[in-house]
Formats: structure tokens, sequence, C-alpha cells
């Protein structure tokens, strides 16, 4: 259970602090340094079980698709989890002396513990997945951090460092992906047990690729390293944590524990060799240019992530144990080091390295942390970083990495220099500043000492407590075994003489800062952050573009791209069958009517005025209508016919509130494309309809006529389908027209003065007012029949409105209202009030809806058809007196 | 499976006839919308594993008259619908949200909800016409709403453009009618068999063309860029909840249970489109500076994935797809609901112009959920659906397909992060507006689908588990025939 408590302990803390969200600044450091205390203090608990066997823990959660709550503490891990859990304790403490004040406290510290937490699923998760989902979290945990002062410095800062380390993400991802897809481990530590089948495999070098492009965007290594130095816009306590002790070494982590399957292969030697030793010249590149001491080390840490890489690339359990060294002595010494330059911040005011000096004095606590950290730094016995860079000695390394590793031990002990000894016992530039300088309080104090004396204690103790669990880790990081007497001393003059030379160089170099600056200024700088920043650059370019092309803005290219679309998908049957439609089969009588609606809808095309353009269109309708009844089916027919002439009537209606037609100025080119793409629809939708009579199989056609009789009481199957075997379809559409009733009320408004639709005649007066009882009647009785002979709601309905527009049109929207008696919409309304009405009763009677129920000549479909008829006159005539009413009440 | 029928239309006519009493009206609308969720996810809950139930219209037994298929991916998405639209009907009532002064709006909400049931639900290719007519019409008015130059252009051009898709969806019923003789999906994935002949493969290309287009797929995705941003907040949630993914549903029926199209050329095609679409749609956000703009256009990049997860058409790809249904529907209703309040907030649906509203902690915490969980950010439901397309893909050896998704995803995060950086965690350029009051509706909508978002990636293994059996019930296809035609009740 204690492996549990490492991970949720933090998480609790936070969800308190969540709860509490407007507790003090004290009380929230409080809980924030109990959660880290407790993490720590299990991990450390644990620690002599990982050199036995490995706790693990398992609780079900996302497999197969993704992770299970899998922890497994092994001693690499535990390494880890313990330096999460005491930096983030010191840091915790600092955090509340340094920030004093600042706004939003609260939300901070949760944010830090969330991060705390994520980063023990890295150290501990068993599972990929769920290191991932540790990995994902640190990077927003990191970008939320960064921003906390929401300078806009530090708001481009934070997104660029989530952006690249987000796109690391996704490459890990997909390497993880690819990991599993061949091997189907489920459990990291199952990794080196599929070493083979995973080296053999073809898709190995992407999967490795990938998974290094992830791990160097996290642990900032050449060329993703930019990132880095622009997340010290973070305070000072985060920069300490995430970007130099624990989250830009999860790459590292990872890759470490990935070594047993991967490492000893030339691709990853390659990559990891060649990487690192980028890394290492990039950052010492940028050293002695940089005057801000926070910057400082944060090119030394991308040199000392660097370094590490190297290591990785090397093979032997000598190599491991001095990454496990050096990451542990670097999280010591880096962590004090950034906590001294906070100190000296909060102090003086400054972190410029070249008006600083003298701080001895006004600052003693503080120059004896620097000074611990810069030995450990250096390397100087019997520190942590002696220990560490004894052990890199004995790493098996090539000229390369042997090259690459001294140069990072040169530049190591200059930044120990500058950071450590020289603000506090180089003499004072600005001696004001020396003098006002004044230390920050126990809160500042304590932490930073007690950082600084953790990297003494590693390397005084190491012997005894630090080396059986490095020598363990480091063994199972290479796969064999290792001896580990660490030393604490030199154990010969010349390893002692060897060792103090480095150092004396490393000082040297260091009082030639300026000089080095001129000369490294020479090469070239900042590529990887401009390439980045092209790359950007070139993707919005591009999406720009698209947005250019796609989205031009008019309508008629839309429909043009639509159209071919549909002529598109489906030529890839047609282009099969092209040859073989059976043309000739087209009866003679076809062709005339063909030829009428292709002129109609040329005239449409080309007509010049819209009176023109509704003529061809109307041409067309009426040439469907004779389709229609060539095909036998009247009622069909007849609708079509009455439609198209209320839409004529409507169009006339509606173009008196429209503006002159714009004679459009096509290109002719335009005009071409255009006659393409009507031509290309053309064809297809007569392929299409040709292609349809290929058919072999029986139509239901003749089941459902035969059916219609027999169980739907009616000899006009087109009626019964509608109203009752597909009543369903009716109601929906039915419902369409609602909707469009709905629509014209709400967006029909008075528009400007139209011109009068009919001169006002006496004897159309008193003609509408007989008309309308007539045209109910006869409404009534189409209605009636129209279950075994041609007629039916629809039509009736329409009858009924034609009577109602005739009243419109003769004596005045408002008359006609008034001889309506209810409002057109309601009527609408109504009308599918029936027909639902009809459904139910069905559900009572019949138990499901619209199951169709007689009795003896009545019949709930026949009640559904009377709900058609009002929906139907409601809709007409609400649409035809909302166009007249308004111009009454605007003229 | 009722309810979901008879009850919409009854509330619609209900909020109709109450026009005068806006207050009552939003009640009732609200109450209905509620009785629908519990309506739909109680059929889906009432499924057992391989269940799939289906109701015969009016006793007209299939293929002659219409049925409704209840399978468990039909009944989720209707379940996931009705909960989203009575999330929207209650954010609809929020004060800052012009749908309020409409009391219009109510009805017209109800009746797209219904067709998006009936469109989940059908199982005939004629009534599936029917419920976009009713989707379309509902929408489009939905969408004029108000007036405004602006509005009526947009609305213009997706009804425009959707009339095409209406076209081409009755020439391939027309055309599938004529070749096989049925337009019952069962009926006709009886007769088409598992590789359709090339008659039949014309209709379904004109088909996929049309749900393409309902999808807003590449190139068919103008209409959505061109309308969503002139909505009012509660609209768009619905809009962008439900309309491309009945589109992204039909698509997934026609080319896996209706016409197999694994062995025909519009597989490859499709799963090009796919990922032009996830490209296409990623990029044209990345451009935008309005927030509604931005999630219109990240529309069309998700549909991408879920297009993928179908064309991919193997049983775990399937799963994908129907998880990222569900994950997507949440989350982008939610988005949209949030952009609405932080426009209404600072007074601006310009980034640049915003700021300052990490000081509202319910409406950052939605947004910190859904946008991270749009932008695949482990644990939220948006990394379960990406990692289990991008698994699929890869199971399939599609590695384009696999580094397109990864890289659109972090194209995904560069505009969440652009949007949280400007609007959030930057302050406000100016003076905050005067703060909008009577959002409370607002907020609960945001946070109870946040909770379900949290709920989706805590449940992840539960519900890919579920997909999983979805994923395979879709890919053998014959339960789907054998429930529909085998035995009805």
């Amino acid at each position: 259970m204690l492996i549990a408590a490492i991970v949720l302990a933090p998480v609790l803390a936070a969800a308190l602090l969540a709860v509490a969200a407007r507790s003090g600044a004290r009380i929230a450091a409080l809980v924030a340094a109990g959660g880290c205390a407790l993490s720590a203090g299990a991990a450390l608990a644990l620690l002599p079980s990982a050199l036995l066997v490995p706790e693990t823990l398992t609780v079900p959660w996302a497999a197969p698709l993704g992770p299970d709550l899998a922890l497994r503490a092994d001693a690499w891990g535990l390494i880890l989890a313990s330096l999460v859990g005491i930096v983030g304790l010191c840091i915790t403490i600092y955090a509340a002396g340094y920030l004093h004040g600042a706004p939003d406290l609260p939300r901070l510290f949760a944010t830090l513990l969330v991060f705390a937490a994520a980063m023990q699923l890295i150290a501990l998760g068993d599972d990929p997945w769920l290191v991932f989902i540790g990995w994902e979290l640190t990077s927003v945990c990191s970008y939320l951090l960064v921003l906390h002062t929401r300078r806009p410095e530090a708001l481009r800062a934070a997104t660029t460092a989530l952006l690249v380390t987000g796109l690391g993400g996704l490459s890990l991802l997909g390497g993880l992906v690819i990991v599993q897809q061949i091997t189907g481990i489920e459990r990291l530590s199952e990794l080196p047990t599929a070493r083979d089948h995973l080296l053999a495999h073809p898709w190995m070098p992407a999967a490795l690729i990938a998974i290094v492009i992830g791990c160097a965007t996290k642990s900032a290594l050449f060329p993703f390293h930019f990132w880095l130095p622009g997340a010290m816009a973070a305070p000072t306590p985060i920069s300490a944590y995430l970007h130099a002790a624990t989250m830009v070494k999860a790459g590292i982590f990872l890759l470490a524990r990935l070594h047993p399957a991967f490492g000893g292969t030339a691709l990853w030697e390659a990559l990891l060799g060649g990487l690192g030793a980028l890394t290492v010249l990039a950052a010492a590149r940028r050293l002695p240019s940089t005057d801000d001491l926070k910057q400082l080390l944060a090119w030394s840490t991308v040199l000392a992530l660097g370094t590490l890489a190297v290591l990785l690339s090397l093979d032997g359990a000598a190599a491991m144990l001095a990454v496990v060294l050096l990451l542990l002595a670097h999280a010591a010494y880096k962590g004090t080091l950034f906590l001294v330059v906070g100190a000296i911040d909060h102090g003086t005011g400054t972190r410029l390295l070249p008006r600083l000096g003298g701080l001895a004095r006004a600052m003693p606590w503080t120059a004896a942390s620097g000074m611990l950290g810069a030995a450990s730094m250096m390397g100087l016995p019997p520190f942590a970083g002696f220990v560490a860079k004894e052990q890199v000695k004995l790493a098996e390394a090539g000229w390369l990495a042997s090259s690459t590793l001294f140069l990072s031990a040169l530049a190591l002990v200059a930044v120990a220099w500058w950071v450590g000894i020289r603000p506090f016992w180089h003499r004072a530039a600005e001696p004001p500043l020396a003098e006002q300088a004044h230390e920050g309080g126990l809160a500042l104090l304590v932490p930073t000492l007690a950082l600084a004396i953790l990297g003494l204690l590693f390397g005084v103790a190491g012997a005894w407590i630090v080396a059986p669990l490095a020598a363990r880790a480091a063994a199972d990081l290479a796969g064999s075994a290792i001896d580990a007497g660490l030393p604490i001393l030199p154990s010969t003059a010349l390893q002692a003489a060897s060792g103090f030379a480095v150092i004396a160089c490393g000082i040297l170099l260091a009082e030639q800062r300026e000089r080095l600056a001129r000369w490294l200024s020479l090469l070239p700088n900042g590529l990887s952050a401009r390439l980045w920043d092209h790359a950007l650059h070139a993707a919005l370019a591009a999406g720009r573009a698209v947005v250019h092309v796609t989205q031009h803005g008019d309508l008629r290219g839309y429909l043009g791209v639509a159209l071919l679309s549909g002529v598109a998908l489906a030529g890839f049957g047609l282009a099969d069958i092209a040859w073989t439609l059976p043309v000739s089969q087209i009866p003679l009588w076809m062709w005339p009517i063909a030829v009428l609606l292709v002129a109609g809808a040329l005239m449409a095309a080309a007509a010049r005025t819209r009176l023109a353009a509704i003529a061809g269109l109307g041409a067309v309708g009426y040439g469907i209508a004779l389709l229609f009844v060539s095909h036998g089916a009247p009622d069909l027919a007849f609708t079509q016919v009455v439609v198209e002439t209320l839409t004529v009537v409507l169009f006339v209606l509606a173009f008196r509130h429209l503006p002159e037609l714009r004679a459009y100025a096509l290109l002719e080119r335009r005009r071409a494309v255009n006659a393409v793409i009507a031509v290309a629809s053309g064809a297809a939708a007569t392929a299409l309809a040709l292609a349809a009579e290929t058919g072999t199989v029986p139509h239901l056609g003749d089941r459902l006529i035969a059916a219609a009789w027999e169980r739907g009481h009616g000899a006009n199957a087109v009626n019964v389908i509608l109203v009752d075997i597909r009543a369903l379809d009716t109601f929906g559409e039915i419902t369409v027209l609602l909707l469009a009733a709905i629509g014209v009320s709400a967006l029909v408004t008075a528009g400007s003065a139209p011109r009068p639709l009919l001169a006002r005649s006496p004897i159309l007066s008193a003609a509408s007012r007989l008309i309308l009882p007539l045209a109910t009647l006869f409404a009534l009785w189409l209605w009636w029949r129209g279950h075994h002979q041609p007629g039916g709601g629809f039509i009736a309905g329409l009858c009924v409105a034609a009577g109602v527009v005739l009243v419109a049109a003769a004596r005045g929207g408002i008359a006609a209202r008034r001889a309506l008696l209810a409002p057109p919409l309601a009527i609408a309304a109504s009308g599918l009030a029936l027909a639902w009405l009809a459904g139910a009763v069905g559900l009572i009677a019949g138990g499901s809806f619209l199951f169709p129920h007689w009795l003896g000549p009545f019949g709930t479909p026949l009640l559904f058809d009377l709900g058609v008829l009002v929906l139907v006159l409601g809709v007409v005539v609400l649409t035809v007196e909302q166009m007249l009413i308004a111009e009454e009440g605007g003229t | 499976m009722t309810a979901i029928l008879v009850l919409p239309p009854v509330i619609a006519l209900l909020a109709l006839a109450l026009l005068r009493w806006p207050a009552i009206q939003r009640r009732v609308s609200i109450g209905g919308g509620g009785l629908l969720a519990l309506a739909a996810v109680n059929l889906a809950f009432g499924l057992e594993p391989g269940e799939i139930r289906v109701w015969v219209l009016g006793g007209w037994p299939a293929p002659l008259g219409i049925v409704w298929v209840a399978d468990r991916l039909a009944a989720a998405l209707v379940a996931v619908a009705a909960f989203v639209g009575a999330a929207a009907l209650v954010a609809a009532s929020a004060g800052h949200d012009e749908a309020r002064q409409h009391p219009l709006w109510h009805p017209l909400a109800h009746l797209l909800l219904w067709a998006v049931c009936g469109a989940f639900l059908t199982g005939d290719l004629f009534n599936l016409f029917v419920w976009f007519e009713v989707m379309l019409m509902a929408s489009f008015v939905l969408m004029a709403l108000g007036g405004g130059r602006e509005r009526l252009e947009g609305a213009v051009k997706y009804v425009a453009m959707n009339l095409i898709s209406s076209v081409l969806f009755l020439c391939g019923c027309g055309i599938l009618y004529g070749v096989c003789g049925t337009l019952n999906a069962a009926d006709l994935a009886r007769v088409i068999g598992a590789r359709p002949e090339p008659a039949v493969l014309a209709g379904g290309g004109c088909l996929l063309a049309a749900f393409l287009l309902k999808s807003a797929a590449f190139p068919l995705f103008a209409w959505l860029p061109a309308s969503y941003h002139t909505t009012t907040p509660a609209t768009a949630a619905l809009f962008s909840a439900l309309l491309t993914k009945v589109g992204v549903y039909a698509v997934l029926r026609l080319t896996v249970t209706v016409m197999p199209i694994a062995e025909t050329p519009l597989q490859p095609l499709l799963l090009w489109l796919s990922l032009a679409t996830m490209v296409v749609g990623v990029l044209g956000a990345a451009t935008q500076m309005e927030l509604k703009r931005i999630l219109a256009f990240h529309i069309i990049s998700q549909v991408g994935y879920m297009l993928l997860g179908i064309a991919l058409g193997s049983a775990p790809a399937l799963a994908a797809a129907a998880f990222y249904l569900i994950h997507h529907i949440i989350v982008k209703s939610n988005l949209f609901l949030i952009a609405g309040l932080a426009a209404a907030q600072g007074g601006s649906d310009d980034v640049r112009r915003l700021g300052g509203l990490r000081q509202h902690p319910a409406l950052y915490a939605g947004f910190i959920i859904a946008a991270g969980s749009l932008a695949g950010l482990p644990p939220l439901s948006g990394f379960f659906a990406k990692l289990a397309t991008v698994r699929a893909a890869s199971e399939l050896a599609q590695w384009t397909a696999v580094v397109v998704a990864l890289l659109v995803g972090f194209f995904t995060l560069y505009s969440m992060l652009k949007i949280h950086r400007e609007v959030f965690a930057k302050d406000a350029p100016s003076s905050p507006a005067a703060a909008s009051t009577g959002s409370g509706s607002a907020l609960v909508a945001i946070v109870g689908l946040a909770a379900v978002t949290v709920g989706i990636g805590i449940a992840a293994g539960t519900l890919w588990r579920w997909a999983l059996s979805v994923g395979a019930e879709l890919a053998a296809r014959t339960p789907y025939i054998t429930a529909v035609l085998g035995g009805p009740r």
C-alpha cells in the first residue's frame, strides 16, 4: 500500500487545496509540503524492498485499450520517486517564502502537487500508457506553472514549451503504440524479455526513433533544447523543481528504462550519442555569453541532460551506474544552485552575473549553500558530484563520447564557479548592491541548505546507503550485475591530480568568460528555435491557404464541388456499367417529355429575368407531372401540378420584395466550368436512372399493392402507403412543412413597399365568398375518397388553401385570416396534433404508434389524413398570407 | 423506444401552444427534454450485450413497412444526443443567450432532437431521408432565427448545400430501390451481400456523397464554417453535437452495414478523404481568431478521425469510431457553450480582445476539461478516443494514418492553447465588459457535460469493452440482418 501512497499523497493534498481554494498561502504551503513529505516518506520506506523483490500494485482500469493502474517500485523508479518527494518538500517550503504575497498561491501549490503525482506515475508506472499519462500531465502542469506570472514572455514561453513537449508526447505515443503492436507486452518490466523479437522486427527503427524524439523533447535534447531556457520565465522554485531536478529528467529516465530493450543497437548508440553530443555542444556554445544566472543554470541543465544522453548511449553496467549517480547528484546540486540564485534575486533584485559580487558578507548562509552546491557540481570530494564523476570515468566510452564528457566536465566547473562562487566572493562590481543585499528568511535558507547538505550526504554516505540502491538500479538498466564499491575520496594520487587539474582548467576558463563568449559568437546560434518558428509559420500559412481555397464564400463554387463529388463517387460504380446501360429500352414517348424537361432547365439557366427563370422551372415541374401520369400515378401528377402552380404564385409574391435581378457577369471560363458541372451531373443522373432499371430482384411494389388492399383496407395503394404503411414518413414530412411554416412566420417580415398584386375586383371579391365553402366541401370529398380513389389529405388541403388564397387575393390577407377563424400557424400545428392523435390511438389500441385501427369505414389512417389536410391548409395559407399581410401593413 | 418517437412532437406542440408564456414554456421544454433523455438512457442501458431491439411501426413488418432498430450503438448515440439536447435546452435559458429571447427556439429544438433520434434509430433508408429533411428544416430555421445579414447568408449557404445532399440522397435511394427492390436497410444488406455490384456501388456512391456532405468531410464541408459561427451558443451546441454526427453515423451504417465497401475503390477513397478532412480542418482552425470559428473548423477535423475509423473498417477501428462519436458529441457541444459564455463575459468573439476569464472557476474548469479532452490530453475522454483510433490504424499497418492522426493532434493542442492563453490566462486587455447576469443555467450545462467527459475517462475501460463488442457486431453485419428480417417481435 505504501506504493499507492507515493502517488496518492500529493493527489489528496491537491484535492484538499482545491476544496479549500480560499485558504491562505501559508496553509496551502503546509498542505503541499505535507503531501510531498508523505510521498517522500513512503518512497524512502520502500527502498529496502526494492533491493529484494520490488513491490507492485495493479488496479484494473482501461485495459485493453489504455492503462491499468499498474505500479512497480523497483530501484530505478524509487530513486526518482524519492527525489521527487524530497526536492518537492524543499521546494514547497522555499516557494512559500519566495512567492509570499503572490496571487493565486493555492492554485499554484495544487498544480505543483498534481505535477508531483504525475512524476510519480512516470517513476513507478509499469503500464506504458500509465507512464504516458503521467508524461503528458507533467507537460501540462509545467505549462500552467510557467505562465503563472502571466507576463507576455511567460505566456509565450509556456506555450512553446508545451507545444514542443506535446509534439514529443505524440511521437512517444506513436512509438509506444508500435512497440506494443510488435511485442504485445502490457508491462514495461516485461519489455527486456521481448528484446530479441523487438530488435528483429522491421518496424523497430521507427518505434525507437519516435520514442527518442519524445524523450528528447522532454529532456531538452538537441534539437528541441530551446524551450528550456525560455521556461525560466517560471518562478524560480518552479524552475528548480521542474526544469532542473525532476521533469526534464523524465526523458532520460524513460530512455534508461528502455535501455535493456534497445541498448547496444547501432541505432540506439548513434541516436543518443549523437543527440547528446550535439546537445552538449549547443549548451556549451551558449554558456559564456549568458549573463542571467538563471539562464546560465538552464543552459547547464541542458548540458547535463546531453551528458546523460551520451552516457545512456553507452553499453555496460558502469555507464548505467554513472547515469544513476549523475542524475542524483545533478538533482541535488542543480536544485541547490537554483535556490541560491533565487535567494540572490530576492536579496539584490538582480540575477545578472556582471553586476554581482561580494555578497558573502551580506548573505553568509546563501554563500555557504552556494559553495556546497558548487563544490558538488565541480566534482570535489567527498560530494555526490565527485562520486558521479569518478563513475563517469569508468564508463567504456569511445573517443567521441569521451571528448563530449570531458567538455561537459569543464563546462560544469565553469558554471559552478559563475553561479556558486563568483557572486559571493568576487570583488563587488556595484558596492551599493552588495551592501543592500539581505538574506531571505528561514523559508528560503533552510530548504537551500538542506538540498546542499543532501548533495554532501549522497557523497559521504554513498558507500553505505546510495551504493547498493544505485548498483541495483544500474544492474537492472544494464541487464548485468555490477559491484557497488563507490569511492568517497580519490584512491590514487594520479586520480586526485587529474581531477583537480580538470577543476583548475575549468576555473581558468571561467575567468576568461568575455573572451570565450567573443570566440564562440562566431558559431551559429539558435538554429533549432528559428527552424521551429519557421515550421509553425509554414503550417499557419498552409492553413490560411486552405481556408482561402475552400472557404472562398462563393456559394456557386460550393455547389459545384458538391455536385461533382456526387458524380465522382457515383462514378466508381457507373464506370463499370456505363457502356452496358439499356439506352435502347427507353420508350419513344419518353423522349418528348425529356426534351421538355431539358428545354425548361436550359430556359431557367439562361433566363435574364426572374419570371423567365420561374417559367422554365415551371416547365420542368409540369414535365415531371407528365412523367407521373405516364407511370400510372394520377394522384402524384395532380399534386405535382397544384404544387407547381402554387410555387409559381409564391415566387411571384416573393419577387415583389426583391430588388431587380442583377446580371451576374460571369467570366467565360467560369461559364464553361459551370456548363461542365451541369452536363456531368445530368449525364450521371441519367446513367443512374438507367442503371436503376437493371435490377433483377423483384420489387416490393406488387407486395405493397396487395398488402394495401388486404390489410390497409384501401384500393388506392399510394394513399395507403402514405397514411398507413409508411405513415411515419408522412408524419416526418408534414413536420417539415410545419417547420417551414414556423420559419416563414419568424423570418418573413415587411420589406420594401411592394407593388400591388391584383387590382381589387368586386366580382372576384363576391365570387371568393362562394368559392371558399365550395372548395372546402370539395376538399372533404377528396379526403374521404382518397383511400380508394385518387385524392387524399394533401391535395385536399391544397384545395382549401387555394380557396383561402383566393379570398386573400380578392379581399386582402386580413380578411382571409378572419375567414379562417384561427391563426394559420395554430391550424398547421393542430394538423400535426391530429396526426399524432391518430398515431396515439394506434399505440393504445394496437400496441404500436401509428398502428391502424378501424371501426367500420372509419379508421385512424383517415384521421391521420385529416391531420395532413389541416396542416397543409395551415402551412400554405400562412406562407401566402404572411407576404400579403406584410405588405398591407407596409402600405 | 416509443417515448423517443412519441414524446418530442408533443413537447414541441406544447411549446408552440405556450408561445406567449415563455417562462412556463421553458420549464415544459426542459422537463420534456429531461424525460426524453431518461427514456433514451433507459433504452441504452436496457439492452443486453448483443441484443438488437426491433420495433415494427404500425404493425407493418419489414421490408414492407418501416422498422426502427436499436442496436447498442444506435441506442447509445440516442442517449448521448438526448442528454446533450437536454443540456442545450437548459443552457438556452441563460440570460446571455439570444435563444432565450426566441419563444420559437424550444419547439424547433425539440423537433431537431426528435429527427436526430429518428435518424439514429431508423432501419429504413427512406425513413432516414425523412429525418434528414426534418433535421435540415429545423436546423435551418434555428440558424436563421433572429435574422441579420450574416446569419441569413450563413443559413442560405447551409441550406443550399444540404439540398444538394438531399438530391444525392434521393438519387441513391432511387437506384438502390431499382436494383435491389427494397429500401429496408437490413433487406438491402441481405440483397447486396459482401461485394456490391457496380449499379449498387453507383447508388451507394451517391448516398456516400450525400452523407459525407452532412458529415462536413473534405471537400464538402464549406457549409459548416460558413454558418456555425453565426448561431447562438445553445444552438451551436446542439448543431455541433448532432448534425455532423448523424452524417458520420449514416456513413457508418451505409459503408459497414448496408453496402460493405471493404473490397471496393470507395474504401481507400474514404480513407484518404478522412485524412484530408482531419488535416484541412485542423489547419483551418489554427488560423482562426474567433472562438466559434476555431471550434467550427475543429468539428471538421474531428469528423476526420471518426471517418478514419469507419474507413479502416476492422472491428477495433469501428469501436474507435463509436467511442470517438460519443466522446466528441459531449466535448464539442460543451466547448460551444463555453465559447458562448466566454464571449458574453468578454463582450467579443475574438480571442485577442478577451482575457482574464481564469477568474471564473467553473467556466475555467469546464474549459480545461473540454479543451484538454479535445486536444487528446490524458486521462480525459479524447485521449482514449485518439489512442483507440491510432492503435486500430497501427494494427492494420496504416502508418500514414497513424502519423497524420498524431500530427493533427498536435495542431489541435495548438488551437486549444491559443484559446487558453488568450481567453483565460492573459489579463483582460481592457476593463471587463459588464458581466452578464443569469448565465447560471449555462454553467450548469457546462459543468454537467464536463463531468461526463471526466466520467468517460474514468470509465474508459468499461466503455472500450462496450465499444469493442459493438465494433465486432457491426463488422459481422449478420446480427443486424437477422434481428430485423429473422424474427421481429
